[in-house]
């Protein structure tokens, strides 16, 4: 497994890609400060509107990057490499899935760091630091991390650009046909168990109101632990069944 | 004799399609073991089903005497190396790159690279990425990753397609001084039966998913049948005299002809010589691979 990880990051870090995607996640906010304070004259409090309403964008970035790390290593078929010289599928995925979520991991760690400090200079972001904000930013890794693991299930399942574009998509799709089931659904109990179980809509409480906690906060991450750990037990299972070319 | 795969009655099936049916092959030791057959007869399919990317229907292969349903195969994989069809290499990265990937993967150091590559011809590709490399560059960028990891076992399928004659060359050299210099057991399959002839120390005829025959490249030259290669200033002449011989022959050009029933060559001149004609040259020959391949499949459709 460490030498898959050896190889994995390495390739990782050798390319373009996981840099370009990093400069746009430092520059969103950066560039949105200094329009911002150009605009008003004045530092406002954007720390609490940007915090968490990019974890749709988000999921996005970290598919860019981690998606397309996958689909190249099929579509190059340097997967093959890793095979042939005895590495277990398991082992591969397993790889795969660590590499992807250390690239979640590091994305919005790195946003939100930059956030904070330029709202420690030329912004302002008034409820930081508090508990609700560590909290709730603790169920954002926990919905980023439960979409990374469907996107190295979907990406390794379909094995071609069709498993990254969906990746790419999956949090809109997601989002719009789970919002719909919401607003059709007539019980009350149910529409709210949708609520706590899509991880799309899981941050629809906290998205522009950083210290508002949702109430089955620990619920929701336990779900989005679940969702990793079956989507990863469906995806080894699947690549273990799947011929190669 | 030490074999290093073994299969026995391996099947593929890809939905209704037979790729392989019930095939077995026994590769020796220290073989270049050539694998003949038409496209589609099934190698491929049994290189992807040895190198773990496919998973057979049913039967099973040993590896290096551990049988593929064994846990201990991927320890033992370790000292094989492959070529599937084309080289699969990171093509934004250089070929030292490429190397490093795989040393990387293997969990060895990187100290050997710059050796590879020279092996490989591919010592001064500095900077340039693999995504600009030429047809014949890649191939042989593509065995030097199979040799990263010092294999004992070199699977290598259709190495030489699309290289020109330079690159054949290179790629046979390469082949033969890491059969015979490191004593790597190669496994190769190729359409260019000529080129392969040059290298096989064993061979395996497939059709349809079955191996049809194997044999070593001492038994194909006992097996291949002899002929006369004859040039004459007038084959209709000399088919005349054959006819009257009882001959098994075949006539080529209107001065070129192959004789297959051994014969004395004097009374034939002499025969000939009656009839105003004259023999240029003769020469003995060994049926190629391909014909005899031909013979053994019983016609020729897309080799």
């Amino acid at each position: 497994m460490s030498n898959l990880l050896a190889e994995g990051f390495r390739r990782l870090f050798k390319g373009k890609r996981f840099y370009i995607v990093l400069a746009i996640i430092i520059a969103i906010p950066t560039f949105a400060s200094i329009f911002i304070r150009i605009v008003e004259g004045e530092a406002v409090n954007l720390g609490s509107v940007l915090c968490f309403s990019m974890i749709g964008t988000m999921t996005m970035f970290i598919s860019i990057t981690a998606g397309l790390f996958i689909i190249s290593d099929f579509k190059n078929n340097t997967i093959r490499n890793k095979i042939i010289i005895g590495h277990s599928r398991t082992k591969i995925y397993l790889a795969n899935l660590i590499i992807a979520l250390f690239v979640a991991f590091v994305y919005q760690l790195v946003f939100w760091l930059t956030l904070i400090g330029l709202c420690g200079t030329i912004m302002e972001f008034d409820d930081f630091p508090c508990a609700e904000i560590f909290q709730n930013m603790l169920l954002t890794l926990a919905i980023e991390f439960a979409f990374t693991s469907f996107f190295v299930f979907l990406c390794t399942s379909l094995r071609n650009t069709g498993g990254f574009v969906l990746s790419l998509m999956l949090d809109t799709i997601v989002n719009m046909v789970a919002s719909l089931v919401v607003m059709f659904v007539k019980s009350e109990k149910l529409a709210k168990a949708i609520e706590i179980a899509v991880p799309s809509l899981q941050r629809n409480d906290f998205a522009y109101n950083p210290t508002n906690v949702p109430s089955n906060i620990w619920w929701m991450i336990l779900i989005d632990i679940g969702i990793c750990i079956v989507a990863t037990i469906a995806g080894i299972e699947i690549f273990k069944r799947a011929d190669l070319k | 004799m030490e074999y290093i795969l073994q299969t026995q009655q391996l099947s593929k099936k890809y939905g209704k399609f037979n790729a392989l049916s019930n095939l077995t092959i026994n590769v020796p030791k220290g073989a270049i073991y050539g694998m003949v057959g038409r496209n589609g007869a099934g190698k491929t399919t049994l290189i992807r089903i040895i190198t773990g990317l496919n998973n057979p229907t049913s039967g099973e292969f040993s590896l290096f005497g551990v049988k593929n349903t064994d846990k201990k195969l991927l320890e033992v994989k370790r000292k094989t190396g492959a070529v599937v069809e084309t080289p699969s290499l990171h093509p934004d990265m250089t070929a030292r790159d490429n190397l490093i990937q795989q040393t990387k993967a293997l969990g060895i150091s990187d100290d050997k690279i710059d050796e590879l590559l020279k092996l490989v011809g591919l010592g001064n590709t500095g900077k340039k990425k693999a995504k600009d490399f030429s047809l014949g560059m890649r191939q042989r960028l593509g065995i030097a990753f199979s040799l990263v990891g010092d294999p004992e076992f070199l699977v290598l399928d259709e190495p030489i397609n699309g290289l020109d004659p330079q690159g054949i060359i290179e790629v046979r050299e390469t082949i033969i001084r890491l059969n015979q210099e490191k004593g790597i057991t190669i496994l190769i399959s190729s359409h260019i039966l000529d080129e392969l002839a040059r290298l096989a120390t064993h061979y395996g005829f497939i059709e349809r998913g079955q191996v049809i025959k194997e044999m070593s490249a001492e038994e194909l030259e006992r097996a291949s049948r002899r002929y006369v290669h004859i040039n004459v200033n007038d084959t209709a002449i000399l088919a005349d005299v054959l006819k009257g011989m009882g001959a098994e022959f075949n006539i080529i050009s209107e001065n070129e002809a192959d004789i297959y029933t051994p014969m004395q060559v004097t009374p034939l001149v002499l025969a000939l010589n009656e009839k105003n004609c004259f023999v240029n040259t003769i020469t003995e020959n060994h049926e190629s691979l391909e014909s005899y391949f031909m013979g053994l499949v019983g016609g020729a459709q897309n080799v």
